[in-house]
């Protein structure tokens, strides 16, 4: 709790500092101070130095806001004053009535991809100290950059220890600020314009994660997934730059740093770092007359912006790349996957088969159930792809037919440039699906998430330019839009939504399998020693338990392959798992301990002799751990430590 | 007219809001109150107990020391038309049962559904003992889907129906009041001062 306050005033007397000391919007001025930090960070946690860099964060904040209290000594009250804009204070309110409540509901990791990375990988560097690619563990994405994870780690930098729900609290905080960036367009004082965007953002991620009415909990604002972070940090790093009114540096140097945080949330935040480069660019080009950068003036002012954006974008995919080739000897333009291709030729060979030269079968079913998806699979509360984007088309005519002149040439512009960010978008998940997606490939596997994230920050974008033509277009009716959009908003999620699917209504019961491995692994904690190679048995065929063990004994290695024994395994299948066939297994794959999660008949008859003490008892609340030894017969176990955890 | 709204201040039309949202709550409140008070009264609405033999199990196996789930979805019934409001039970379980739900059908309904569904909330400070609540309503059919998992080790207690409430009970406030009081007066108190600019033509 102590150590999220700490990280939370460090933001906003850093804030402070960046808006007094070099004028930028002091909207925008809490995202950027927070990607700021964050980044600092993250450039000493690749050369080794996490806990020094966080700490040279903490004190490079406090260094900045005394150098602004000094300079503006005279006038410190306006200054203070002037700070607080009502999407600052919305920022300010928001984040600490989350601080409370999280801190009230306790919400732990539950989420399938927490397990396997997201939540994994925090855990462990809080834990170490240092990124994940420093040491071996049974975390699978170990190449995801760790935007997300120095985040988490810089708010809970003061506490002795790994808390889970500080993890959500640190992704709010960040999502918070993208909301008050959002609201920079009503520089001059319009609080309830202001506020109603900033009501609107709050919803859209709801109206994106919750799809169907029946209440079971979905993890908006309690997930540590990267998804939303990416699309709403996408739209911050638009927000930023064109929302603001300056015509100078201050409109670009703001973006770069939240484009490098862009960059390393995950792979995909490479291609969304290009879309908005070239959204803003775009915007630059057609919406700012007197542009200059770094005495650059005019066209080609805006011209080395661009660069620039792209420039840092570049440097931080490549800056993690040399640094996964350097720490894991691993390299990440192959992409592994189905084909085995690198980036290169999969772009290629995607192009191609797009064109119609190679289209293999593969291509020809995924191209077709992609488009087919787009109109079919709800993927919001609107419904389909289709619906979204005509709820985005109508945002956008609005905010065109009401704008000023200047406003609707800017906000045709966006709404071209997005489309074509969209279709790029779109065509690369389709490559991804066919060269890197194995046989699960057809089923197009969390279509809904990948899709969302450029909805959501498309959606938002479109805000903009409806905020911009609030502010210099048509007074009454583009208020009755915003606010009309924004009460729809709260309606339609008012209606999809109860207390009991969203992060308000999280109990200790809400999450029964997390809790039950949670109290196993505690129950074996003093039998395993750091360097076991475990497997784990179980009957749960979903491969979820497996999932949560690997977050809760995150620092042993844990062989990838799972032993099911469902009740529904055919003789064929159950001769697969034979104990001749395991030992050669086991062996291969170094095995030294077993830990069994639960077992059911089947399994006893086929391997209960094996065991020097029986494994009938292991029942649901049961656990069991075996030293697994090799024979001439093959393995047989000894006991180590079992029982009702 | 124009002139008095036109001097109404911001802070005025939060106020009055936000106390008209909390009159409406409270105001509703009272009428579950009174509603359920006639409803005991006249006989309809009446406290009584059960236990677990009472229901009809689905999935759930009786045992020497008490009952096991052999499924991840079981379920306990009772075909009973009555006024229903509440119901309390105790259960010891030997893993964490996970949501623990409640669906009810009203007369003329042909399956249970999502939308009538009831969330058992632990009674405050035990972790055994549940509760079940909604304002009361007419309903032919409970159905209580007591653990998330097979093989669970359940022991049941009594299950109270409908146990009379304090006054103070009906008033009950939770955060999810709190944070809809001020998200809705915060939304609604901006669309009325939309309304004043729109009325006045004055825009900030």
């Amino acid at each position: 709790m102590l150590s999220s306050v700490a990280a939370l005033f460090t933001i906003i007397i850093f804030a402070f500092g960046l808006y007094a000391l070099t004028g930028i919007s002091r909207r925008i001025a809490p995202l950027v101070g927070l990607v700021l930090l964050c980044d600092v960070a993250m450039v000493r946690a690749m050369g080794g130095g996490l806990y020094a860099g966080t700490l040279a964060v903490y004190i490079m904040a406090a260094v900045v806001f005394a150098l602004a209290l000094y300079t503006h000594r005279k006038d410190l009250c306006n200054k203070l004053k002037g700070f607080f804009a009502p999407g600052v204070v919305l920022f300010v309110v928001s984040s600490a009535v989350m601080l409370l409540v999280l801190r009230q509901t306790q919400p732990v990791m539950h989420g399938w991809d927490e397990f396997s990375f997201w939540g994994t990988s925090q855990k462990l560097v809080k834990q170490h100290n240092a990124l994940y690619t420093y040491y071996s563990s049974s975390m699978l994405g170990k190449s995801i950059p760790p935007s997300m994870a120095v985040l988490t780690y810089f708010f809970g930098f003061a506490s002795g220890s790994f808390v889970e729900w500080v993890c959500y609290f640190a992704y709010d905080v960040l999502f918070f600020a993208c909301f008050a960036a959002f609201t920079a367009v009503f520089e001059e004082k319009q609080p309830h314009s202001a506020f109603m965007l900033y009501t609107a953002a709050f919803m859209i991620p709801f109206i994106f994660e919750i799809t169907e009415i029946n209440s079971k909990l979905y993890s908006t604002y309690i997930s540590a997934y990267g998804d939303i972070p990416l699309a709403l940090v996408f739209s911050g790093a638009v927000a930023v730059c064109f929302c603001t009114q300056h015509t100078d540096s201050r409109r670009v140097w703001p973006v770069l740093p939240v484009l490098v945080f862009l960059t390393l949330i995950k792979d995909m935040g490479l291609a969304l770092s290009c879309i908005a480069a070239f959204v803003i660019f775009f915007d630059m080009v057609v919406g700012i007359k007197d542009f200059s950068f770094v005495k650059i003036r005019g066209f080609f002012g805006k011209c080395a912006a661009a660069a620039s954006m792209l420039a840092v974008t570049g440097i931080s995919y490549i800056g993690w790349s040399v640094h996964l080739a350097k720490v894991l000897t691993l390299d990440r333009s192959d992409f592994g996957g189905s084909s085995g291709m690198g980036m290169g030729r999969m772009l290629i060979a995607g192009v191609k088969a797009l064109l119609g030269i190679e289209r293999d079968r593969k291509f020809r079913e995924i191209f077709a159930s992609m488009i087919s998806a787009f109109f079919n699979l709800k993927v919001s509360m609107f419904g389909s792809g289709l619906m979204v984007v005509a709820v985005i088309t109508a945002v956008f005519a609005a905010a065109f037919i009401l704008g000023d002149k200047k406003g609707r040439i800017r906000t045709a512009t966006a709404y071209i440039t997005t489309w074509i960010g969209f279709i790029g978008y779109y065509v690369f998940h389709i490559f991804l699906y066919v060269y890197v997606f194995r046989n699960d490939a057809y089923t197009l596997p969390s279509y809904d998430r990948y899709m969302y994230t450029f909805y959501i920050g498309w959606l938002c974008i479109g805000l903009f330019c409806l905020a911009l033509a609030v502010k210099d277009g048509h007074r009454l009716l583009s208020r009755t839009a915003l606010f009309g959009f924004a009460a729809g908003c709260l309606l339609i999620v008012s209606f999809y939504a109860d207390r009991g699917n969203t992060f308000i209504g999280v109990n200790r019961n809400s999450f029964p399998k997390r809790e039950l491995i949670r109290r196993k692994a505690e129950f074996l904690q003093d039998a395993i020693s750091s360097d076991d190679v475990i497997y784990i048995g179980s009957e749960d065929n979903s491969g979820e338990h497996w999932f949560i063990y690997t977050y809760e004994l995150a620092d042993n290695k844990i062989v990838q392959d799972y032993f099911v024994w469902d009740g529904t395994k055919t003789e064929d299948e159950w001769d697969e798992m034979a104990p001749a066939v395991m030992t050669q297994y086991f062996k291969d794959k170094g095995v030294t301990h077993f830990l069994i999660d639960n077992v059911n008949e089947e399994f006893i008859q086929r391997y209960g002799d094996r065991f020097d003490v029986p494994v009938d008892e292991i029942g649901l609340n049961y656990v069991a751990y075996y030293k697994v030894n090799y024979n001439e017969n093959g393995f047989y176990f000894t006991f180590v430590k079992g029982g009702a955890a | 007219m124009i002139k008095r709204i036109e001097k109404i201040k911001a802070w005025q039309i939060f106020t009055v809001t936000a106390l008209v949202f909390v009159l409406g709550f409270v105001m509703m409140c009272g009428y579950h109150c009174i509603r359920e008070t006639s409803a005991r009264k006249d006989g309809t609405l009446v406290t009584y107990t059960l236990t677990a033999d009472d229901f009809e199990l689905r999935d759930i196996k009786k045992t020497d020391d008490g009952w096991r789930t052999t499924n991840h979805d079981s379920q306990m019934r009772l075909e009973k038309e009555q006024k229903f409001s509440s119901m309390k039970f105790t259960m010891d379980y030997s893993v964490e049962p996970g949501e623990i739900v409640v669906y009810y059908k009203e007369p003329g309904d042909e399956h249970y559904s999502e939308q009538k569904r009831l969330w058992a909330q632990p009674v405050d400070g035990t972790d055994n003992r549940y509760i079940v609540q909604m304002p009361v309503k007419q309903v032919t059919a409970i159905r209580l889907d007591p653990s998330m998992f097979a093989g669970n080790n359940l022991v049941f207690g009594d299950f109270v129906f409908n146990e009379e409430k304090q006054i103070a009970d009906y008033f009950d406030v939770t955060y999810t009041h709190v944070f809809c009081l001020v998200l809705y007066t915060l939304v609604v108190s901006a669309c009325l001062k939309y309304g004043q600019e729109f009325l006045t033509k004055k825009f900030d």
